[in-house]
């Protein structure tokens, strides 16, 4: 029984991965935008490795974002309206393949979207990190893949496809800006600021921020901590906006 | 065959990811920044990958070059035998610059062990002034250059005249041209004045007299630094064209109009937080002792002056006060610059500055401008030329940090090397001194004559005449029931003064060990007032470790314990003074039975 649902999961997700390098006008943008990014303010504009760090720390939450919304949010959405899903909910596989499926093929283009921006960091910007400190950040990067996958489905599932992509567009742009993620927040007026606390990229952004030496004094037990009751949050909303498309 | 593709692609990714963190530079790593070939006792160097304070912000990861002591621009200058270092995950900073001190026995020695590789002397013995010409060399050094007023400007009696150094007084205005001009044939780099006419017990320069010093030092072209404690002192100075002030005053929070007054002379000022941290009942050579990428270069001498203090705190002065004004003129942009004004208590040359630089950026200054205070600043306001920027053609007084003191300020105690006119700095502290031999636990019963002490041991007189003031002393026995008593007859003739019984070793060069005593107990009576006994070890200067006892008429026993001696190193004790009050006139004690004993728990 395990086994033929992780041989489900792992056929569905193939499926997935196939219609992702079928459609690589919407991947590779996805994966390029960030690396072009990371390079003009994180490598060619900042001038310390420090700076380069502090960047990569935030840059690399943006990369996960984009996959991690528009593959929910937007795909989602699309084959919905196409009937696409009620096709997949006629079919025997349980839903959790489907979502599954979803997020590892979000996690293997935010690899994609992470691993140039590393390089980058590493090799052209100076930034040295332990081992240690290295796999963290890429743990704290793959990390933010829930929060936003969830946001995602929750749009994907509650609104029409053409909706569905422009809140994904607003929450992508606001989430990157506001949570600090293209600038330090403090450059922001106290109002600007004050919103940062309350999206995930933000907290993220801060776990990552700690792992490269950037926060000496920062509580990541804490961040960890929002960032769960968050993803909670819209995981509950993902939720509700399931059972409304089912009835 | 789509599970297939899943696994494929899920493989290909973990493998490539895999591949590029085990790529990915990691810092410091222990097998990095060797020396490869070369000369490494030379004064050129070639390290790699190095990011270097420019003065502003750290550069991205370049060639610096050392040729013969200076910093060059391409490799092409250096020598085939120089050395190699790699560099990265290094930041290498140009040799701070400390802009307060006092520089007397091993100081610059101290300092450059801990980066500092220019001092800036407030006042200091003129025999001790460097030898301008030796200065200006690029000779291999252990110690820190030293630029000095030399002699401060000062009255009779007056501040400065505390320590045992003969004073040129100033004794009238119209005696300030002459005065400067005797400076500048003495080597004084600039000139310092005190003034601070508010203090009850020590006098200073009159404003007319001050005045005439910064008037006649600008007419030598020399900058005027004054010594305030006070917001109106400051402000009066600041009147009278002084060029910085090597305090912060922490009495009260500074007034725009006096920021405006600054900003326009554009004054300087050297804050010393850590001396005023001092002042305000804090510990912050405690800090350092606790502070490993530090203690484990300070010696024993600065380990016992970091535990001393002032004996309390010293009204007038508040850390906060400090902060807020500080933080105040950096806004107005005022030039703030480091000084650590070692060695008063709780200080120690070179890890002083350090601790400084912490304070200055807990004040409100960026890490930068803390920085800054340290090297671009001072070499701009006291014009050091080729110090304090790493810039072609200037000295190779490089400091090489493991960590980046951008991020953090604390990262430039995380020194990997120094390096003075180009040479590499030892900076191993030599000392672990041993204790001295044990003292026997009966130091005097006075019951037999001539007055007894334990082998190698006398008790004397002691007074402030050694040190130029004219306090008294005689010490007889009352035969009747064998006790020592102590005539004094205490003047004001000096700033500290004091008089009484020494209880002391016989040979200079004899270190003895009080290790294993808690406290010292005696019987006392006399003159009714509060007496002082200090304490003296091998390694110490300044104000010696001192506890206080009340006398009575009566006979009583005072019991004190050793630890109360704050900064005391009871292992390499050399003497103690049972002294009077500070108030003047005569005083009449006598002591007994004065006994070491062990702690209840001991054997």
């Amino acid at each position: 029984m395990k086994r033929r649902l992780v041989h489900m999961l792992l056929t569905e997700t193939g499926a997935e991965l196939r219609k992702a390098f079928r459609a690589p006008e919407f991947i590779i943008p996805t994966l390029a935008l960030p690396f072009a990014f990371y390079m003009l303010f994180g490598i060619m504009l900042s001038r310390s490795a420090a700076g380069a760090a502090t960047l990569l720390a935030t840059y690399g939450i943006f990369a996960v974002m984009g996959p991690a919304l528009f593959g929910f949010g937007a795909g989602g959405a699309n084959e919905r309206e196409l009937g696409w899903l009620g096709i997949k909910r006629a079919a025997p596989a349980p839903a959790m393949t489907y979502i599954g499926a979803k997020l590892l093929t979000t996690i293997v283009f935010a690899s994609f979207a992470l691993m140039p921006i590393y390089a980058a960091a590493g090799f052209m910007g100076d930034v040295a990190l332990a081992r240690s400190a290295w796999l963290a950040l890429l743990v704290s990067h793959l990390l933010a893949v829930v929060p936003f996958a969830l946001l995602g489905l929750a749009f994907g599932f509650r609104f029409g496809a053409n909706a569905a992509i422009a809140l994904s567009n607003v929450a992508f742009l606001s989430l990157a800006v506001l949570g600090g993620l293209w600038f330090p927040i403090q450059i922001f007026p106290a109002v600007m600021q004050a919103i940062a606390g309350w999206l995930p990229s933000f907290h993220l952004a801060e776990v990552s921020l700690a792992i490269v030496g950037a926060r000496p004094d920062g509580d990541t037990g804490c961040h960890l901590r929002v960032v769960g009751i968050m993803s909670a949050v819209v995981a509950v909303l993902a939720g509700l906006a399931w059972l409304r498309q089912k009835s | 065959m789509l599970a297939r593709t899943t696994l494929i692609t899920l493989g290909v990714t973990a493998l490539l990811f895999g591949a590029l963190l085990l790529a990915l530079p990691t810092p410091g790593a222990p097998m990095a920044n060797v020396v490869s070939g070369g000369n490494s006792d030379g004064n050129s160097w070639i390290i790699q990958n190095v990011r270097v304070f420019d003065g502003e912000q750290l550069t991205t990861p370049a060639t610096l070059v050392i040729a013969n002591g200076r910093i060059a621009a391409t490799q092409a200058e250096a020598p085939e035998d120089a050395a190699i270092i790699d560099g990265r995950g290094l930041v290498a900073i140009p040799g701070l610059i400390d802009a307060h001190t006092h520089s007397y026995g091993p100081a610059r020695r101290d300092a450059l062990r801990f980066g500092v590789s220019s001092m800036l002397d407030m006042f200091t013995s003129p025999s001790l002034l460097q030898d301008h010409d030796q200065r200006a060399a690029f000779d291999p050094s252990s110690e820190a250059a030293l630029f000095s007023a030399g002699m401060l400007a000062t009255v009779e009696r007056g501040h400065g005249t505390q320590y045992g150094i003969a004073i040129d007084v100033l004794r009238s205005p119209s005696a300030a041209p002459d005065w400067v001009r005797r400076r500048k044939l003495e080597g004084s780099d600039y000139i310092k004045l005190v003034f601070m006419p508010d203090n009850p017990r020590l006098p200073s320069l009159d404003l007319e007299t001050a005045s005439a010093v910064i008037a006649a030092a600008k007419a030598e072209q020399m900058l005027a630094v004054a010594h305030i404690s006070t917001h109106r002192d400051a402000e009066a100075l600041v009147d009278a064209g002084v060029d910085g002030l090597v305090h912060i005053f922490a009495d009260r929070k500074v007034s725009d109009t006096l920021l405006r007054k600054m900003q326009q002379a554009n004054v300087f000022v050297i804050p010393t937080l850590a001396v005023i941290a001092m002042a305000d009942g804090r510990k912050p050579g405690q800090q350092i002792i606790a502070d490993e990428d530090l203690s484990t270069h300070l010696d024993t001498m600065q380990r016992n002056n970091l535990a001393t203090d002032f004996g309390g705190r010293i009204p007038g002065f508040s850390l906060d006060t400090a902060f807020h004004n500080v933080a105040a003129m950096q806004a107005a942009g005022i030039d703030i610059l480091a000084g650590s004004d070692a060695p008063n208590p709780g200080t120690a040359h070179g890890a002083t500055l350090h601790q400084e630089l912490a304070l200055l950026v807990e004040a409100g200054l960026s890490d930068a401008a803390a920085l800054q205070a340290a090297t671009t600043l001072p070499a701009k306001r006291f014009s050091l030329e080729g110090r304090g920027l790493l810039s072609v053609g200037a000295r190779a007084d490089v400091v090489l940090l493991d960590d980046d003191p951008l991020i953090d300020i604390a990262k430039t105690r995380r020194i990997h090397h120094v390096f003075r006119n180009g040479y590499a700095v030892a900076r191993t502290v030599a000392d672990n001194l041993p204790d001295g031999q044990a003292v026997p636990a009966d130091l005097g019963r006075f019951d037999a004559s001539p007055i007894d002490a334990p082998d190698g041991f006398a008790w004397t007189t002691t007074s402030d005449e050694m040190m130029g003031g004219k306090s008294t002393a005689a010490l007889t026995q009352s035969s009747a029931v064998g006790t020592l008593v102590i005539d004094a007859t205490v003047t004001g003739d000096f700033p500290y003064p004091w008089s009484g019984a020494y209880f002391g070793v016989t040979e200079q060069a004899r270190i003895a060990s009080l290790a294993g005593f808690a406290t010292i107990s005696f019987d006392v009576k006399g003159t009714p007032a509060e007496y002082r006994l200090m304490m003296f070890s091998a390694e110490a200067y300044g104000a010696p470790p001192t506890q206080t006892f009340t006398v009575g008429e009566q006979w009583q026993t005072i019991s004190l314990p050793l630890n109360g001696f704050s900064g005391f190193d009871a292992g390499r004790f050399t003497g103690m003074a049972f002294a009077t009050p500070m108030t003047p006139g005569p005083y009449r004690f006598e002591i007994d039975n004065v006994m070491l004993e062990r702690a209840p728990m001991d054997d």
